[in-house]
């Protein structure tokens, strides 16, 4: 199991248009939402590294993205 | 609340980022988290990142002395919690099944073989001591690295110099920043930048050239986009011959032919010049106008200039004479302009001019000493400021930055170190590239060295022009410590299993001047040991263990005594970390920026300005500064507290293109992979982003060649060839070509292409600028697999 914490940072105009992109998104939730709505922070859970792997690749096709970058990431065992 | 762990787990990862970055929670988010409890680990480790130079602040998680979670230390004023895709993936590679556990030994039949420590340093030992005895002191060579703890260069450093008396001292900065260090030191009169990353926040116009800041250097990117965001009204210009993502943030992109920067800089300042816009009081006050020897008045430095007017330049550069007044215009006018640079501007057989006139845009427009005003130089590696230029760690230099050629710096370093006065040699040994020149057998008469000991570098793929090269490492005795099989271990004697940086802690210093401690998190896997340890013991086995007396097993308590010896050293110098005890620097959150001259002193922000920068009041320091002096350059070696204009004349690169060689080829870093590849190519993630080298090429040129996405092509220059696939986009302008530097495929690695001629002053090879040809040989071929060197034994044939 990898828990990730990302933010995203949103291009000008690009937050509803990314909102609803990441809604459409499996293992991606929306934890945070900056006031100026130009960051979203995420979690991203997922099994092992090549689907957080394939679901940055997604997130980073998404017109509104600018950025995406890391804060955390937990590795630990499974329950 | 009925909460599962997987739930829990998420809850505290989001509000610990939350708390990191300054996003509030949602609202569904935000409740369950008041009752949720701390991400399951049994502690967190302070940190820093192992890769780039921004110095990123992490904290570990161990659980059951093991690595369990990475996360950013939201009190780092490097990069306020945010950490990019290699920073949060250093575990993937920490317990990587092709870490190198015990140590071995080369043996007859040419293999590698497992040893113990004791007979691997009694060898070492043995034949460092025969070769010295035959052939010389300086027959036996150190090449280190900026990715070494401040303490590990600092001890290497010091047994070399001061135990052996060699200054036979080399480390891959001499790769990477010797062009910045020369350039410092020509200019302002003492190497690394007087401003920090602060002044990002507050500059008014930011010209960022010779870096691709987005993929090298990409937590301070998002720091520049960050207020770029905040204040659109900051101005930034690109000046890089290619559009990368760097680009994408700037008001304004200056192409130019690579090696061509100089004559654009040139033209900027005459721009200025001719409309009036530089600061004269400040030239006149702080200013010499000089090329090197003789001064020049204001008068003579225009018309030196003037042969740079803007529409003559873009001829010879490709850079539009509208776009050079544009920016002249903006980085004299801003109010408070800060110009950054990396690579682009280092690697270069001009690299040190190259840095001067950036320096000079700054002094003839004032643009120094005040908030968001900087002339700032970026580095590569997290330690290479730290570790190699502030200890020293090079052939021509001492701890804090002296140089072993000054009769009084080498006699305050052999006090310090309490050595028989004369014990340093006063002559400079040589660069890398003449140290790799002079390595062979030891039957051969014409190469003076006959051993070497590598740390934590990977010569045998970062050395340019690698064909020349290689076989000198074949032929000589190679000691390599590191933590995986590389290129270069293939052509070692001796293999030493080193520990990770989590796995024995010490000080890395960053591009801002700051040092900041890592603690040791876990043990190192096997017999793996910190290089602190094999340099002490390489020291007692030689007899200098009274100069090296930290060689016990606890890696911390040797560090602290080494660090504790630094700093004493370097005391009374401009860059005294006196103040930054290491229960301080364990105690910091942050780290702590030099100069620090006492425990209660913050560290500082700006340098050469009165009431921020804590020399002006250092004994040593303070008779020599006017009492009524706001800024002072107090390191200006003429005594007259003034930085150095330099009238430099323009040369382009050692090598351009001509009818056999038409396109200039330049290499550089993707984001996902680091250097040589060893550590990222390691962790599946990254490496799929990027598996394989590549050239890049415009449409515009792969059309004329008949080349389609994905063909494999030949790239050859007048050393070397490289077979890869092409990959046709709209990045660099037509006629430059682009390979990433991370591949270890021996068909894909640039450095066999690239070019070995060094800046004159500063040796730094010419890295970003060959001429080469292509040609196509076939059509696409699958070559993403992910190549790393997992056999020790693995012949690497060239």
């Amino acid at each position: 199991m990898l828990i990730t914490s990302s933010v995203i940072e949103v291009n000008d105009g690009g937050f509803a248009e990314t909102e609803r992109y990441l809604a459409g998104l499996p293992n991606v939730e929306v934890r945070g939402i900056s006031e100026d709505k130009r960051r979203i922070l995420l979690i991203i859970e997922t099994e092992d590294g090549e689907v957080l792997e394939k679901i940055s690749a997604e997130i980073g096709k998404c017109p509104g993205v600018f950025s995406l970058l890391h804060h955390s990431f937990h590795f630990d065992e499974d329950e | 609340m009925n909460m599962t762990r997987r739930e829990m787990l998420k809850l505290s990862v989001a509000a610990s980022a939350a708390a990191a970055v300054g996003i509030p929670l949602t609202a569904e988010t935000l409740t369950p988290v008041k009752n949720s409890g701390e991400i399951d680990v049994d502690r967190w480790v302070k940190g820093v990142c192992r890769f780039c130079g921004t110095g990123c602040g992490v904290y570990i998680g161990v659980k059951a002395n093991k690595v369990v979670a990475m996360k950013g230390n939201p009190e780092a004023k490097t990069n306020f919690g945010y950490l990019c895709v290699k920073g949060s993936m250093i575990h993937k590679f920490m317990y990587h099944p092709d870490r190198l556990t015990t140590p071995l030994i080369r043996n007859q039949n040419g293999k590698l073989e497992p040893a113990t420590w004791d007979k691997a340093l009694d060898l070492i030992a043995k034949k460092f001591k025969d070769y010295q005895t035959r052939f010389g002191k300086n027959s036996v060579a150190y090449y280190g690295s900026g990715q070494c703890t401040t303490e590990e260069s600092y001890t290497f450093n010091k047994l070399w110099k001061g135990g052996f008396g060699s200054n036979y001292v080399e480390g891959n900065p001499r790769l990477c920043m010797a062009s910045a260090v020369a350039g410092y030191l020509s200019s302002i009169g003492s190497d690394e930048p007087a401003g920090t990353y602060a002044d990002f926040e507050s500059t008014k116009c930011l010209f960022i050239t010779g870096s691709n800041t987005s993929e090298a250097h990409p937590i301070l990117f998002r720091r520049i986009w960050e207020r770029k965001r905040k204040d659109p009204s900051l101005k930034i210009i690109v000046c890089e011959p290619r559009k990368t993502k760097t680009s994408d943030i700037a008001d304004l992109w200056l192409p130019i032919d690579p090696g061509t920067d100089l004559a654009v800089f040139h033209s900027i300042a005459y721009e200025i010049i001719k409309n009036g816009w530089h600061d004269k009081a400040y030239i006149e006050k702080l200013a010499r106008i000089t090329d090197g020897e003789k001064t020049f008045t204001l008068d003579e430095y225009t018309k030196h200039l003037s042969q740079f007017d803007a529409d003559a330049v873009a001829k010879m550069t490709r850079c539009p004479a509208k776009s050079i007044r544009q920016a002249a215009e903006w980085f004299a006018k801003s109010g408070a302009t800060m110009s950054i640079w990396c690579m682009g501007l280092n690697q270069r057989s001009r690299g040190v001019w190259a840095n001067n006139l950036i320096h000079n845009l700054h002094l003839i427009t004032g643009n120094f000493g005040k908030p968001g005003a900087d002339s700032f130089s970026l580095t590569g590696q997290p330690n290479a400021c730290g570790g190699v230029r502030e200890t020293g760690s090079l052939s021509h230099l001492l701890p804090g930055c002296r140089l072993v050629a000054n009769p009084a710096a080498r006699a305050q370093v052999e006090k310090a170190w309490n050595i028989k006065d004369g014990t340093i040699d006063p002559k400079p040994g040589p660069d890398t590239v003449e140290m790799f020149a002079a390595l062979g057998a030891e039957n051969d008469t014409s190469k003076p060295i006959k051993a070497i000991f590598i740390c934590t570098t990977n010569p045998a793929q970062s050395m340019p022009n690698l064909p020349k090269y290689l076989p000198n490492m074949q032929a000589g005795f190679l000691v390599v410590a590191d933590i995986f099989p590389t290129r270069t271990t293939q052509f070692a004697d001796v293999v030493l299993p080193a520990a990770f940086l989590y796995e024995k802690g010490g000080v890395y210093g960053c591009s801002e001047r700051r040092s900041q401690l890592t603690e040791k998190a876990v043990n190192p896997p096997g017999q793996a040991k910190p290089d602190i340890w094999i340099a002490a013991q390489i020291a007692k086995r030689m007899g200098h263990s009274k100069l090296i007396p930290w060689n016990g097993d606890d890696s911390m308590k040797a560090n602290e005594l080494a660090w504790t010896d630094y700093i004493k050293v370097t005391k009374d110098t401009e860059k005294t970390l006196w103040g930054a005890t290491y229960k301080r620097l364990k105690e910091s959150k942050e780290g702590i920026q030099w100069p620090c001259p006492s425990e209660n002193h913050p560290g500082t922000y700006k340098r050469y300005v009165r009431g921020m920068d804590p020399v002006f009041d250092m004994p040593g320091y303070k008779e020599k500064i006017p009492a009524n002096a706001s800024q002072y350059f107090y390191v200006d070696a003429k005594g007259e507290g003034k930085a150095n204009i330099f009238m430099r004349a323009y040369a382009g690169a050692a090598e351009t293109p001509n009818a056999e060689y038409p396109f200039f080829l330049t290499t550089g870093r993707v984001v996902e992979q680091w250097h040589t590849g060893t550590m990222t190519n390691r962790v599946p993630e990254i490496a799929r982003a990027h598996p394989n080298a590549y050239l890049e090429i415009h449409p515009t040129d792969a059309s004329k060649l008949g080349l389609k996405q994905g063909d494999m092509v030949e790239v050859t220059s007048r050393r070397g060839k490289n077979t890869l696939p092409v990959r046709i986009v709209e990045v660099a302008l037509p006629g430059v070509l682009f390979i990433p530097m991370h591949d270890q495929k021996k068909e894909r690695m640039v450095n066999f292409i690239c070019n070995d001629a060094v800046d004159g002053a500063s040796k730094e090879p010419e890295y970003k600028i060959a001429a080469v040809k292509i040609t196509r040989i076939g059509g696409p071929m699958d070559v993403a697999e992910q190549y790393n060197i997992s056999d020790v034994n693995e012949k690497f044939v060239f």
